[in-house]
């Protein structure tokens, strides 16, 4: 029996890189393998399904502060371009 | 705590309810609930459970990681959590009980962008009537075939009052963000998909 870090707990501020997302994907406890997607490897490949994604979106929304525009998703493949896009909604 | 509550592993749902041909999320939170208070104590309650995909066989539950897990769940109470994994056993169900879902339907109220029921509906769990307020708002929003896939509860469900939902959010058109309210307090949250969008997994969660 533990607590832990929630997605709520998670603010994300600009500069947005990879590596300041990773507290996101660790308060998801999604059990991915976060050095891979540091690396590029595609959220698909990595192994996130429909409801990892959506849990995922919700995350960076709720610790960005903002709402991803459902037109702008199928940009945010990767973890890099993910921290890319933030950082351009952020700045 | 009871030899049979120290076991890692137990059997949860056994049954088919009306013409279902899998293990209905209303039966698995029932489950899970009993086991919460067997655990954690008479105020214990499941304040989560993720579906990845439908059971069709027994289900089991585990207090120790699964590989072969299709769900999880998390157990809270006044002394604190366990996390949880659930499993398919290698035994067909072969029990089925009525179930008329119509009736808890014809008491559900569409009001502006919630979905009401104004009070508990007699022959019905509360997990029911809060599975079936969402997945009516669901359908009734974009038809289709709507799973709730993850839901979260801050408390056990008040036994009786009304019961209202709302998705404040919706992605993609196919991942809807609904929230669980009771008089204006948030009692939950779940995540509905379309049951064509989720794809299943096979590492542990």
């Amino acid at each position: 029996m533990n607590e832990q870090t929630t997605p709520e707990d998670v603010v994300v501020k600009p500069p947005v890189t990879p590596q300041s997302l990773v507290p996101v994907f660790e308060a998801l406890d999604s059990g991915l393998d976060i050095d891979r997607l540091l690396r590029g490897i595609t959220f698909r490949e990595a192994g996130l399904d429909s409801l990892d994604i959506f849990n995922l979106v919700l995350a960076v929304e709720n610790a960005a502060g903002i709402k991803i525009p459902d037109e702008d998703l199928g940009q945010l493949q990767d973890l890099p371009s993910l921290a890319s896009y933030l950082d351009r909604r952020l700045s | 705590m009871t030899d049979s509550a120290l076991r890692p592993c137990y059997e949860l749902v056994t049954l088919f309810k009306g013409g279902r041909t899998y293990v209905h999320s209303t039966d698995l939170l029932a489950s899970l609930e009993c086991e919460a208070g067997r655990r954690l104590g008479a105020e214990a309650w499941v304040g989560h459970l993720t579906i990845r995909r439908q059971a069709t066989r027994e289900v089991e539950a585990w207090f120790e990681p699964r590989a072969d897990a299709f769900g999880a769940f998390r157990l809270q109470g006044p002394i604190g959590t366990l996390r949880g994994w659930l499993t398919e056993s290698p035994r067909p169900i072969t029990r089925r009980v009525p179930y008329d879902e119509d009736a808890l339907l014809a008491s559900v109220r569409f009001e502006g962008d919630a979905a009401v029921l104004p009070g508990a509906v007699v022959g019905f769990t509360r997990f029911e009537q809060m599975v079936t307020l969402w997945k009516a708002l669901a359908t009734r929003q974009v038809p289709g075939p709507w799973t709730l896939a993850q839901v979260d509860l801050d408390g056990p469900l008040p036994p009786a009052g009304p019961l209202e939902v709302q998705y404040p959010r919706t992605i993609d058109g196919r991942l809807k963000l609904g929230v669980l309210s009771r008089t204006g307090a948030v009692l939950g949250t779940c995540r509905a998909i379309l049951a064509d969008a989720i794809v299943a997994r096979g590492r542990h969660r």
